[in-house]
């Protein structure tokens, strides 16, 4: 598989304090990964380091196939749009201006793109309205739009909802599902309102105290969180045989419970497992939101690196 | 680099904050003007002198270049405009240059616009220069020019190198204000109005140090060594401004 960015074992320290430790994290080609932490947790630290901003204390990373050492380092950054904790944009200059002056720095040879990203951002309406008198989130709109000069292949977008209301959010998941899809632009959107990033990501990796707790597809956690009814039982292996004879989805949580993903009736259940002489112990309902994924994440005792993207 | 400094310049040239140094030197000289000219007709002189009434700007020069371009640089770091070039591939030695020779050139552009200023007050409502040729003139303005420059690429140096903290207000403003304080006393103690001076030994070696290689002092006085000292002494402020500010910039971690 492609990754757009791959660190190896990175770790960022301030004095005693330690951000990120040991941090294995790989962001697939034409993914968008939801970067999921608390605050404190790491996830912006990470972005600073991905960025360029800052240095690790230690380990190395991949930007496009090439080592933050390597010299020309700074053409994969060219290939790279952010938007890292508030819009970068110029308040004196109109959206327009905004965007030429960023081609000017990214040494485009023509303006050409700017009517078009300005028309995909949803602010070529603005004419020589001044960014300052812009309201959140056309701001943020045009950061994205900002990050978007020069058609780059990957954009990191750090807490890009906070503080919109609920159109302004709306505009801008359809704004990265439309980028995602029609350009291929890879993105990483660290953001708290995860059933908000449930609706885009692609990939997801949690962190919590500097550590990356896991790593995973939207498939994969969509298995872990959908519906499904947990069956505690005498015997796992005849719950797998009854499950495997009516061709139901189930996956064993451990030696005497399982979660079976069907909707069941007791009563034909009761029969079923008592031809095969297995006992029921308890069933319950068992559905788990990101919320509830992320909350059992890291609050659980597991936290060990995995990935499994 | 170029088309860094190309990019800062437009959003120099586009920046409020840039328009209203402007203005308020523009309003400094008219306001300067009206009150010399109540002044005199308070005490029953018609004419004015043009060199009462050419470099006001220089007075509070010091003053206005730091100030601007350390509001201008700060609020690009603050707006995360710094920030951006840099995760867009700017190398962090093209973005602290082009910065400073932003702050440079709001220096330069200040003065001339100061110059420009001055001229219409000069031809209409003064009878001339009268201590001053007018080679000497344009050596002042070539000196202020000079002098500004070197304000501004020190004060934006100040801004990258500290990252974007408002302690590069106090710092800058502070030091525009001791070295005016300080220059009156070296000028008053190298130049006193009545007798001669009475320094000696180190004191004498500082002070005329100060006086001959720090710009700030450059706008206390009307210039009276030759023009390679002034030269030097600008040359020295942004040579340094930039060896310490890249040996920083380049190795500041910013947020």
């Amino acid at each position: 598989m492609e990754y757009v960015f791959k660190s190896n074992e990175i770790s960022k320290s301030y004095g005693k304090f330690t951000a990120l430790s040991d941090v294995n994290m790989e962001i697939p080609k034409g993914a968008i990964y939801g970067f999921v932490g608390k605050n404190g947790a790491g996830k912006t630290t990470l972005i600073r380091v991905m960025t360029g901003l800052q240095r690790p204390s230690s380990g190395t990373y991949e930007l496009m196939g090439k080592s933050f050492t390597d010299k020309d380092i700074s053409e994969s950054r060219r290939r790279m749009g952010a938007v890292v904790e508030s819009p970068a944009v110029y308040l004196d200059m109109s959206a327009r201006d905004n965007l030429i002056q960023q081609c000017l720095m990214l040494g485009l040879p023509d303006y050409n793109c700017v009517d078009e990203i300005l028309e995909m951002v949803g602010l070529a309406e603005t004419g020589k309205k001044k960014a300052r008198n812009f309201s959140l989130g056309m701001r943020q709109r045009l950061g994205i739009g900002v990050a978007l000069c020069g058609s780059p292949d990957f954009i990191v977008l750090d807490e890009p909802i906070n503080g919109l209301d609920p159109q302004g959010i709306i505009e801008v998941r359809e704004l990265i599902l439309k980028l995602n899809r029609e350009r291929g632009i890879t993105f990483l959107i660290s953001s708290h309102i995860l059933d908000e990033l449930a609706k885009v990501a692609t990939h997801y990796g949690f962190i919590d105290k500097g550590h990356i707790v896991r790593q995973m597809t939207a498939e994969e956690l969509t298995d872990e969180c959908r519906k499904s009814i947990r069956m505690k039982v005498s015997d796992i292996k005849l719950l797998s045989k009854v499950m495997e004879e009516k061709k139901i989805d189930y996956k064993v949580v451990d030696s005497n419970t399982a979660d079976v993903y069907a909707d069941l009736t007791f009563s034909e259940v009761a029969k079923d497992f008592e031809k095969v002489g297995c006992t029921i112990i308890n069933m319950q309902e068992h559905d788990e939101s990101l919320e509830a994924f992320y909350l059992s994440l890291l609050g659980g005792n597991e936290n060990v690196q995995k990935s499994v993207c | 680099m170029f088309r860094n400094l190309y990019a800062d310049t437009r959003s120099i040239l586009l920046s409020r904050a840039f328009h209203l140094a402007l203005i308020i030197i523009a309003a400094y000289q008219v306001f300067y003007f009206a009150h010399i000219k109540v002044v005199y007709a308070f005490i029953g002189v018609s004419e004015i002198d043009a060199d009462d009434i050419a470099f006001v700007f220089v007075s509070v020069a010091a003053f206005l270049v730091t100030a601007a371009t350390l509001f201008i640089t700060d609020r690009e770091f603050s707006s995360g405009c710094i920030r951006n070039k840099l995760i867009s591939g700017v190398k962090r030695r093209d973005a602290f240059l082009s910065a400073v020779c932003g702050g440079m050139l709001q220096g330069a552009l200040y003065t001339v616009f100061a110059c420009l200023i001055s001229i219409p007050f000069i031809g209409l409502f003064s009878v001339g220069f009268i201590n001053f040729s007018i080679q000497e003139v344009a050596d002042y303005w070539l000196v202020v020019v000079m002098t500004c420059m070197a304000i501004g690429a020190f004060s934006t140096a100040l801004v990258m190198i500290l990252g974007g903290s408002k302690l590069s207000y106090v710092i800058g403003l502070l030091i525009a204000f001791v070295m005016k304080v300080w220059d009156t006393v070296i000028l008053d103690k190298l130049y006193p109005e009545k007798g001669f001076c009475k320094l000696t030994g180190a004191k004498l070696a500082v002070y005329s140090f100060v006086d001959k290689y720090i710009p700030y002092s450059y706008l206390m006085i009307r210039p009276h060594y030759e023009m390679r000292f002034y030269v030097t002494g600008c040359a020295a402020m942004i040579v340094i401004s930039v060896v310490i500010g890249l040996i920083v910039f380049s190795k500041r971690e910013l947020k």
